[in-house]
C-alpha cells in the first residue's frame, strides 16, 4: 500500500471528533507548536539545560535524536506564565465573550462532590493539597497557553490528524493520532491535572470482506491510561455513533479522553497510599451489603454505582454540545501520514511539553504517540491490537476456516484419547486379571502389593483420561454449534467482550441535583464548623458528639441523594457490630460457655438419634 | 361443579415467609413488648409513689416525673416496635426502612446508657441480633417485594 492509498484510506473512515462547549484547544499541527517552544534537558543533579531557544526549534531539531545518558530528560517548553497585567486583562476579555455569548460558555453540571461521600471530599481537600507540594504547572499557564494557541490559529486555522496505516493477522488498523497544545482538565473543568501538550488516539480496524474490500469492524479510542476489550465497540453496536460512515467520538472537555457516548462521565482516581484501606472497604461492604439492587439492573453497573469511600471523584465533561471536527463538521481535517514515522516520531522520546517533576507524574507533559513518558514503546503504537484486546480476535473472513481446522484438531484429538482409552484399560484389566490369579497365594504377598498399587496408578491416569474425552467431546461439539452459527451469518452479541464499560452518570432530578449540590459544597465546612465548635465548648464525650454531627450530616445528605435506606442499613449495621464488639468484650467466658453447653446438648441429641432409630 | 367446588379446587397462592424474617419478626416482638412492659412498670410506679403509694414517693417531684415520662417514650417505642413486628411478619414494604431506623435509635441509646455506665444488655443483645436478621438478603428481599419477585407455595408445589 503506497502512501497516496494509505491517505485515502484514512480519509474513508477518519473520525468525527464533538467537543464540550468551553474547549479551548483542538488537535492542530505539531510545527506550529513546535515553533512556540524550546527545548530543554534535566541531568540529575544539574540545573535544567536548554538546548534550542523559543521560536527556533522545528521538528529537524526532534529528530536529531540527542543522548546524554539514559537518566536524562528531554522536554519542550510551550509557555511563559502570564504576568498580573496580562492576566488580568485575560480575565476581563473571557468574562466579556462569555456574556456577549452564553450559549458558548462551558457551565458545571452536578457537582462531582454530590456524588460521593464525605471521605471522598475529606480525600479531595487532601489532594487538593498535595498540588501545592507536588510540581504542578503554573496556574495562570493555561491562560497563558488559550492566548498563545488563538494567536497560533488566527496565523494559520488548521485542524489536523497524524495517521498511520497497520497491517497486522489480518486486520488493517488505521491509526489517528491528535495533537492538543494543552490539557486544561484541573484549571478549566475541575479534574485531575492540568499539562503542557497531550497526544490522543482513535483506531478503526478494517477486515476483508467477502467481496475482497476493507470493512471497517471494530472503533477503539483513547481513555486516559486504560487499555483492554472495554475500549472497543463493534462496528454494528449501537453505542457506536456515525455518521456518513464516519464514527462519531465525544471528548472530554480539557482531558481530551474519548468516549463513544455523549455525556458526564464520573472518573475516580485512587491514591497509590490509600489502596489498602481500599481493599479493607470493599471486604466489609460485601458483609455490610446495602439493599439489593432490583433484578433489572444489569451487570454493566457504572463504578459510580458502587459507594467509593476512598476514592476521589472527577467528573469528565463529553457532552459534545461544543464544536465538531471531521467530515461533514464545520471543520474539515487536514490528515498527515507518519507512516513510515518520521524522525520526531521514532527519534525523540522525550516529553512535548513541560517537566515539573510530578511525583504522580500527571502533571508532567506525555511523550509523543510512539512512546511513554519513561521513553519505552506505547503499547497502543507497538500493539494496537493487544492494546485494546482484539489480539484474541480473528478477523471475520479467517473464522470459517479457523474453525474447520479447529474442529478437526478437536477431532483428531477425541480420536487420539479415545485410543488411548482402550488401550490403557486393557491393559489395566490385564493387570486386573494377574491380580485375582495371585490374589490367594500368601508367598506372592509382595508382587500382590505391587501390582494392586500399579493398579491403583493406572485406574486414576484412566479416569482422567475419561473426564479429558467427555471435555474434548464437548468442546467440539461447541466449535461445531460455532462453525453453524458463523454459516448462518451469525457474529455474536457486539457487547459480549465488554466487562466494565464507562458510562454516562444517570441523570437526576434537577430539583434533587440543584439541593444535593448545594449541600456538598458546603457540608465540609459544616463538619468543620462544628468539630469547631465542640473544642471551644469542651464538650464531655466529645467523640461521641463528633460522630452524632458525622451521623446527622450523613442523614441530611442520604435523604438529599435518595440513599436513606442504603445509609440506614449501615448505620445499623455499624452500630449493632460496636454493641456486638461490647458485649463479646464484657460477657466472653459466658459466650464461649453457652457455645459449648449448645454443642454439648445437639451433639447429645443428636447421637441419641442415631440410637434410638 | 358447583361454583364453590370450583373455587376450593384452585390452588391456594400464599406468600412463603422465610424462617429469618420470622425470626426478625420474633425478636422486634419480644423488644416492643419488653418496652412497652418497662414503660407501663415506670408509669405505674411514679404514679403510685406521687399518690404516696410506693417508696419511691421518696424521691423529688421532677425525678418522678422523669421517670414518669420515661415510661411514656418507653411505651412509644415499644408501639413502634410493634408496628414494625407486625409490618415485618406481614411483607410490609417500609417496614425494612422503619425498623433498621428503630433499632439504630435503640442502640444508640443503650449504647449511651452503656457509657454513661447504666448498661442495659438484654436491649443490646436483642437490638444487635435483630439488626443482623433484618440485615440478612432473604429478609431485606423478602421486604423489598417491587424489587424481588416473591416464592408462592403454588408456584413451589407445581414445580
Amino acid at each position: 500500500m503506497n502512501a497516496a492509498e494509505k491517505l485515502a484510506l484514512l480519509h474513508r473512515y477518519e473520525p468525527i471528533l464533538r467537543f464540550t462547549r468551553g474547549e479551548s484547544f483542538y488537535p492542530c499541527a505539531v510545527e506550529t507548536y513546535v515553533a512556540e517552544c524550546g527545548l530543554y534537558v534535566q541531568v540529575p543533579r544539574r540545573p535544567v539545560e536548554r538546548l534550542v531557544t523559543e521560536g527556533k526549534l522545528t521538528l529537524a531539531h526532534l529528530g536529531e535524536g540527542r543522548d546524554r545518558g539514559p537518566q536524562a530528560i528531554y522536554f519542550l517548553k510551550f509557555i511563559d506564565p502570564l504576568n498580573l497585567a496580562e492576566m488580568a486583562r485575560y480575565r476581563l476579555q473571557r468574562g466579556i465573550e462569555d456574556l456577549r455569548e452564553r450559549a458558548r460558555r462551558f457551565s458545571v453540571g452536578r457537582a462531582r462532590l454530590a456524588r460521593v461521600g464525605y471521605s471522598s471530599r475529606i480525600l479531595d481537600a487532601i489532594y487538593s493539597l498535595t498540588l501545592l507540594l507536588r510540581g504542578r504547572v503554573p496556574g495562570d499557564t493555561a491562560a497563558a497557553a488559550a492566548l498563545t494557541y488563538a494567536r497560533m490559529q488566527r496565523t494559520q486555522e488548521c485542524y489536523t490528524y497524524y495517521g498511520r496505516v497497520v497491517q497486522e493477522a489480518g486486520w488493517t488498523i488505521l491509526q489517528y493520532w491528535f495533537f492538543y497544545p494543552y490539557n486544561n482538565w484541573r484549571s478549566g473543568f475541575h479534574g485531575v491535572n492540568d499539562h503542557e501538550a497531550d497526544w490522543e488516539m482513535v483506531n478503526v480496524y478494517l477486515a476483508a470482506d467477502r467481496s475482497g474490500g476493507l470493512a471497517p469492524r471494530w472503533v477503539s479510542c483513547a481513555s486516559h491510561d486504560f487499555s483492554g476489550d472495554d475500549l472497543r465497540r463493534r462496528w454494528d453496536d449501537a453505542e457506536l455513533e456515525k455518521v456518513d460512515g464516519h464514527p462519531l467520538i465525544y471528548v472530554g472537555a480539557g482531558s481530551h479522553a474519548s468516549y463513544f457516548m455523549a455525556g458526564e462521565y464520573l472518573t475516580e482516581i485512587e491514591l497509590p497510599f490509600m489502596a489498602p484501606l481500599v481493599r479493607v472497604q470493599e471486604l466489609l461492604q460485601r458483609f455490610i451489603a446495602p439493599p439489593s439492587p432490583g433484578p433489572t439492573e444489569s451487570a454493566e453497573a457504572e463504578p459510580s454505582a458502587v459507594l467509593n469511600l476512598l476514592r476521589i471523584p472527577f467528573v469528565e465533561y463529553a457532552r459534545g454540545d461544543g464544536a465538531a471536527l471531521g467530515p461533514g463538521q464545520e471543520k474539515a481535517w487536514q490528515p498527515v501520514l507518519i507512516d513510515p514515522p518520521p524522525a520526531w516520531v521514532e527519534r525523540y522520546r522525550g516529553l512535548w511539553g513541560l517537566f515539573v517533576h510530578d511525583l504522580v507524574a500527571g502533571e508532567d507533559a506525555p511523550s509523543g504517540p510512539m512512546y511513554n513518558r519513561d521513553g519505552s514503546v506505547r503499547r497502543a503504537w507497538a500493539d494496537p491490537l493487544g492494546w485494546a484486546g482484539l489480539d484474541k480476535v480473528l478477523p471475520p473472513g479467517r473464522v470459517a476456516p479457523a474453525l474447520r481446522d479447529e474442529i478437526r484438531a478437536s477431532a483428531e484429538a477425541y480420536r487420539r484419547m479415545a485410543r488411548q482409552i482402550v488401550t490403557k484399560r486393557r491393559a489395566l484389566q490385564r493387570l486386573g486379571l494377574r491380580l485375582s490369579a495371585i490374589e490367594p497365594r500368601s508367598f506372592l504377598s509382595k508382587e500382590r502389593e505391587a501390582l494392586r498399587k500399579e493398579a491403583r496408578v493406572r485406574s486414576r491416569e484412566l479416569a482422567q483420561l475419561q473426564t479429558g474425552l467427555t471435555r474434548q467431546r464437548d468442546t467440539g461439539e461447541a466449535l461445531r454449534a460455532l462453525a453453524l452459527r458463523v454459516r448462518q451469518g451469525e457474529l455474536g452479541s457486539p457487547r459480549a467482550h465488554l466487562g466494565r464499560t464507562h458510562r454516562p452518570m444517570p441523570p437526576l432530578p434537577r430539583s434533587v441535583s440543584l439541593l444535593a449540590d448545594a449541600w456538598s459544597s458546603i457540608s465540609i465546612s459544616f463538619m468543620l464548623l462544628g468539630l469547631a465548635v465542640l473544642i471551644l465548648a469542651h464538650a464531655s464525650f466529645w467523640a461521641l458528639w463528633l460522630v452524632a454531627l458525622v451521623v446527622a450530616l450523613g442523614l441530611v445528605e442520604a435523604g438529599l441523594r435518595r440513599q436513606f435506606r442504603g445509609y440506614i442499613g449501615t448505620l445499623a449495621m455499624g452500630l449493632a457490630i460496636v454493641t456486638t464488639l461490647i458485649l463479646l468484650g464484657r460477657f466472653y467466658a459466658q459466650v464461649i460457655a453457652a457455645v459449648a453447653i449448645a454443642a454439648a446438648v445437639y451433639l447429645m441429641w443428636d447421637n441419641i438419634r442415631e440410637l434410638a432409630s | 361443579m358447583p361454583e364453590a367446588n370450583k373455587r376450593s379446587s384452585r390452588p391456594t397462592s400464599r406468600v412463603v415467609n422465610p424462617r429469618s424474617l420470622k425470626v426478625a419478626g420474633l425478636i422486634i416482638l419480644v423488644q416492643a413488648l419488653l418496652k412497652v412492659a418497662v414503660g407501663i412498670y415506670n408509669i405505674v410506679t411514679s404514679g403510685r409513689a406521687l399518690g404516696g403509694l410506693d417508696p419511691l414517693g421518696g424521691l423529688p417531684i421532677p425525678a418522678l416525673t422523669r421517670v414518669f415520662v420515661l415510661g411514656a417514650i418507653n411505651i412509644l417505642i415499644g408501639l413502634v416496635f410493634f408496628w414494625v413486628a407486625v409490618g415485618t411478619l406481614r411483607r410490609r414494604p417500609r417496614s425494612w426502612v422503619l425498623g433498621m431506623s428503630a433499632q439504630s435509635v435503640a442502640l444508640v441509646v443503650s449504647l449511651v446508657s452503656y457509657l454513661r455506665g447504666r448498661p442495659d444488655y438484654s436491649t443490646m443483645v436483642l437490638g444487635a441480633a435483630a439488626v443482623f436478621y433484618l440485615n440478612l438478603r432473604e429478609v431485606r428481599q423478602a421486604l423489598m417485594p417491587a424489587e424481588v419477585p416473591t416464592l408462592e407455595i403454588a408456584e413451589v408445589e407445581a414445580a
